[in-house]
């Protein structure tokens, strides 16, 4: 992790959500993995688009990330949000999201939608 | 309780989901609005957690559609939102949302967020408790109200009229009625009809009736003593009644109106005067035709000064007056069109050869016909006056008492009434009374004395210009000849012979067979 950089998963979020209750947290994260794959298509779908779409597509990417603990992605997804609603140029936050999202799905394994 | 969490973001259910759990909830889920209403069809949700954005319908348009349902209720709504911009949140609270929620959750935040919610549910549900609890004191109050109206303030048609048959009608559009009428009968040949109707609905307008009857009423006597006992016009009634009823009815912020007709039979003419009330009608016989009258003036609580007069009109055998509140002629008023009053002037001349009773029934059947029912937003009543051909036969009352001087205020009460719809004047009423005590008391005191079970039978039995009256008795039969009065010594008896001799024009005591006792008393009057 790279210093100042926000961390791509911080397993200490859904922790302090269920302290006594482990098997929930994995229950949550395994949802998690299942549809992120999804929602990074829509988003990539919306791209085209932008605009207020974009912006809807990245508001609800990043409430999931960030009540995971997918902060890096979280906030990558909030910028894109930011600038779509803006109508700024996205390219910048695209490149930060996208690298992420790669980041992330490497350290879950990759995306098993794909391979099934 | 049970609370809905509608998302369409399974990772975020299932957070909330748990951590609702956790707090002792029970959770439902759904992942957009179409499903969550479905799944308040099937239960009772009192507490509705959903996101902002969701595919369908968003959380939005969900909270807006729960907000105008019918459903009794209330549901405490939460939006999960990111949105920090003031304008989406005034968008949330104008579609009806309560409070937000904002990812990622604080668990001590959403415990106290719904503890919020449940104090406010709480709150509402008492409050919705008290008000059922008041709406049912409200219906039993106008409940015993409108009985209290219908027992003991609707007075009945007068009986013992000569020449005139009255049929009413009143219908309220509350249970209790702000119309009113009454009858003042003053011997066998004048009737006073008042018909009025109290500004409002319910239980303040049936107590301003009632109030304004009873001021007309104690108008009517004071006016009748103060003129040795002639009869006051009915202007003058008004006038005198309106001068205290005014600051009152100013003071109370309403108002009354009224028809006031006098009816004479032995002129064949009434006077009448309508404040502020709608005309009354009057079928001529001879013609066919019917007139409008409308004498108007203020209403009574307009002006203190009022200068009232009234109109007279001559009738004949088989006219008819038709007195009606507003009710009637606004009836239908919500449809666009009243039935009005000339309306109600083409009904009479159609139903004006019917009985009294059934010229009211037919005007209430028109009126329904007209109006698509009787559940209008007015007051309804109806009296119509109408004159008969022949003096109608008086049959005589009968009633049998125990022979005690405890029954002694009853007897008079009974025969006070009968003698009165007689047609008997006041004076020879109060005389005829008088006599009837003293001869009641003389068998309860000689015949019966001793006697635990004696009865007494009494029949007032009304004639043309006389009314008689008559003890029957079983016992010792009374002698008055073997009584001589006595006025130097009035405690040595005699005395109520005396009393009974000279207030009634004849009295007889006879023998009948098998031990039975008759004491007729009569008294003539004469057309007044």
């Amino acid at each position: 992790m790279s210093e100042g950089r926000p961390a791509d998963f911080d397993p200490r979020v859904l922790r302090e959500l269920f302290p006594t209750a482990p098997e929930r947290v994995s229950i949550v994260l395994e949802s998690f993995r299942t549809v992120l794959p999804d929602r990074y298509r829509a988003i990539v779908a919306a791209w085209e688009v932008g605009g207020d779409r974009l912006a809807a597509e990245a508001h609800g990417l990043k409430g999931t990330c960030l009540s995971v603990g997918a902060l890096r992605l979280g906030l990558a997804a909030k910028d894109l949000e930011d600038a779509a609603r803006a109508r700024e140029p996205l390219e910048p936050a695209r490149i930060a999201f996208e690298a992420a999202y790669r980041d992330l799905l490497a350290m879950f394994g990759g995306d098993r939608t794909d391979s099934a | 309780m049970k609370i809905l969490v509608v998302d369409d973001d399974l990772p975020a259910i299932q957070i909330l989901g748990f951590a609702l759990r956790d707090l002792g909830y029970e959770v439902t889920t759904a992942f957009n609005g179409v499903q969550a209403l479905e799944r308040m069809r099937e239960h009772d949700f009192r507490i509705v957690i959903a996101d902002w954005v969701m595919p369908e319908m968003d959380g939005i348009e969900l909270c807006r559609t729960i907000r105008s349902r019918s459903e009794p209720g209330y549901v405490f709504f939460i939006l999960l939102t990111a949105r920090t911009d003031k304008t989406d949140r005034l968008i949330a609270l104008q579609a009806g949302a309560d409070d937000f929620l904002t990812k990622p959750y604080d668990r001590s935040e959403l415990s106290a967020r719904l503890g919020t919610a449940i104090r406010i549910l709480e709150a509402e549900e008492k409050l919705h408790e008290a008000t059922l609890r008041l709406e049912q004191a409200r219906e039993q109050e106008r409940a015993i109200g409108a009985e209290i109206q219908r027992a003991l303030l609707t007075p009945r048609a007068p009986a013992g009229l000569s020449r005139l048959e009255v049929g009413t009608v009143s219908i309220p559009s509350q249970q209790i009625d702000g119309d009113f009428y009454d009858f003042i009968v003053h011997g066998r040949n004048h009737l006073d009809v008042i018909v009025g109707d109290a500004m409002g609905k319910g239980i303040p307008a049936a107590l301003v009736g009632a109030g304004t009857k009873s001021a007309i009423l104690h108008t009517v006597n004071a006016l009748y003593a103060e003129q040795e006992g002639r009869l006051a016009p009915p202007e003058t009634v008004l006038q005198r009644a309106t001068l205290s009823l005014t600051p009152e009815f100013i003071a109370l912020e309403s108002f009354v109106t009224m028809v006031y007709a006098r009816f004479d039979l032995t002129e064949m003419e009434v006077e009448l005067v309508a404040c502020g009330h709608p005309p009354v009608l009057r079928f001529r016989a001879e013609t066919g035709e019917v007139e409008v009258i409308d004498p108007a003036f203020a209403p009574i609580g307009f002006l203190p000064n009022e200068a009232y007069a009234s109109q007279t009109r001559s009738f004949q055998p088989d006219d008819v007056f038709v007195i009606v509140s507003d009710g009637v002629t606004e009836a239908g008023l919500e449809s666009g069109e009243m039935f009005g009053i000339e309306r109600a002037a083409e009904v009479l001349a159609e139903v004006a050869e019917l009985p009294a009773d059934a010229i009211v029934q037919s005007f209430v059947e028109r009126i329904a016909a007209f109006s698509g029912g009787l559940t209008g937003r007015d007051d309804l009543t109806l009296v119509a006056i109408k004159i008969l051909r022949d003096a109608r036969p008086t049959a005589p009352e009968e009633a049998t008492f125990e022979s005690q001087l405890a029954q002694l205020a009853a007897i008079r009460d009974f025969v006070s009434r009968a003698v009165f719809l007689a047609g008997t004047p006041r004076r020879q009423h109060d005389e005829l009374l008088l006599a009837v005590n003293e001869a009641v008391t003389n068998v309860m005191r000689h015949a019966h004395f001793g006697m635990t079970s004696a009865r007494l039978n009494i029949r007032v039995v009304p004639g043309d210009g006389e009314v008689r009256v008559e003890l029957l008795y079983e016992g010792e039969p009374f002698a008055p000849e073997e009584v001589m009065p006595d006025l130097e010594n009035p405690s040595g008896g005699g005395l109520g012979l005396y009393i009974i001799r000279q207030s009634v024009d004849e009295v007889r005591y006879e023998g009948l067979a098998e031990g039975a006792n008759r004491v007729s008393l009569l008294k003539r009057f004469g057309d007044r």
